[in-house]
């Protein structure tokens, strides 16, 4: 195309009317946002699903539409939709229904447990040598890893400021990541530089740095510096999340 | 809270065809676009819960800021398989979407891409979501006149680069 007019041009541009998402997509993520804060709620395990209601759904159904057919037919959707969404659980990043589980797992999950799930996929697609999801996972355990990186300050602020218990469940989460981190270059599978810190590893080196330096300048019992010089030698040991941990234990 | 998830899943509908092309002409990727379009939609409904007054434009919002994480987050990981895959064509359209994106159209979606990003937004707003141009003004928190303009603009560029190609 050399030469084009304005009207040629703008008839093309709306011809780009025509990109629309997958209609099956698109259903499936309308009914995980409205459907995700309702009173059911889903309940999946490793072989089927269980659907615990106050009401059957064929009763909520015809309540709201008040005709039997239309409700068996919704009823009937909705356990396609389920269905579905059960299915997707045991897929790969490259799979058709992947995009699924990704929903699912944005609604109920955080970035740290989404980023375990992908290192988790990557692991098992690496065992089972599926070459054709290899591309595709290693794509998404780093897009996770990001993701749990940047979210990582702010998820532990948050949890310091509750329990202990969610603290801690933030540590086990980064400790099982980084298991993970360790069996996947076994696997030889280097997904990081080799001569680099990796990114998680990163983030967390930076948040221990500043937690110590804020210890330092604070006036600390014997009991509390002797913490903070254990904590200080797992950081120069690269241990990073065991140094978080002693950290966070002092500020209790 | 039923009326509210009623009400929002009308907008949804009004907008999810809106949005996921708007996101998909700017990362070019069936699979990122899903992904970025859902968590576009789930901070929408986040948002309309809490009383969101435009949630049209709140979406659109939404989309572009996580499109500049996206290329952001994208720069910064630099993952090179993630590149390829962006140029392969994508194996999982159907014959007739493939179709769809041969020939001019298809020089336009790839010329579309290299405009300057607030030049990619009024041209998709205006032209393929039919957005009138004082809403697009509002959007931009700019004056209808300096939208007239970027139209005008946008439109020479991406013909420039049409007949460069």
């Amino acid at each position: 195309m050399t030469k084009i007019t304005e009207t040629q041009l703008i008839d093309s541009l709306k011809g780009l009317k025509e990109i629309k998402p997958n209609k099956q997509w698109a259903v499936l993520l309308k009914s995980q946002i409205l459907d995700c804060n309702t009173e059911k709620q889903v309940e999946f395990n490793s072989t089927d699903f269980v659907m615990v209601n106050k009401a059957g759904i064929a009763e909520i159904i015809s309540r709201i539409f008040s005709q039997k057919k239309l409700a068996y037919a919704s009823a009937t959707l909705a356990f396609l939709v389920i269905g579905i969404f059960g299915f997707a659980r045991y897929t790969m990043p490259g799979d058709m229904f992947y995009p699924v589980k990704r929903i699912a797992e944005q609604t109920q999950q955080t970035p740290l447990q989404i980023a375990y799930n992908r290192s988790e996929d990557l692991i098992k697609v690496v065992k089972e040598n599926k070459t054709q999801n290899l591309s595709p996972a290693i794509i998404e355990y780093k897009a996770s890893i990001s993701d749990a990186v940047k979210n990582l300050s702010d998820s532990l602020a948050i949890a310091k400021e509750g329990d202990k218990s969610a603290v801690e469940e933030i540590i086990n989460e980064v400790k099982k990541i980084q298991k993970n981190q360790k069996q996947l270059e076994t696997l030889g599978v280097n997904i990081e530089d080799p001569e680099q810190i990796s990114e998680l590893d990163a983030a967390l080196s930076f948040i221990v740095e500043n937690q110590i330096a804020d210890l330092e300048e604070s006036t600390l019992t014997d009991s509390q510096q002797e913490i903070l010089e254990k904590a200080k030698e797992l950081y120069i040991q690269g241990e990073y999340s065991e140094a978080l941990e002693e950290i966070l234990q002092m500020a209790e | 809270m039923d009326k509210t998830r009623e009400q929002f899943g009308r907008i949804y509908d009004q907008y999810i065809d809106k949005i996921y092309r708007f996101v998909y002409l700017k990362v070019s990727s069936e699979e990122t676009a899903q992904d970025i379009t859902s968590k576009v939609f789930i901070k929408g409904w986040e948002a309309y819960q809490k009383g969101v007054k435009n949630p049209g434009a709140f979406l659109y919002q939404v989309a572009r800021n996580s499109v500049i994480d996206y290329y952001r987050e994208k720069g910064r990981t630099n993952t090179v398989s993630s590149d390829l895959i962006d140029e392969l064509p994508d194996s999982k359209k159907s014959i007739e979407e493939n179709a769809i994106f041969a020939g001019d159209v298809n020089l336009v979606k790839t010329a579309l891409l290299k405009l300057k990003k607030n030049y990619q937004d009024v041209l998709i707003w205006h032209y393929l979501d039919d957005m009138p141009i004082s809403q697009i003004a509002e959007n931009l928190n700019k004056k209808e006149g300096a939208v007239r303009v970027m139209l005008h603009r946008g439109l020479k560029d991406l013909k420039e680069i049409i007949q460069e190609s």
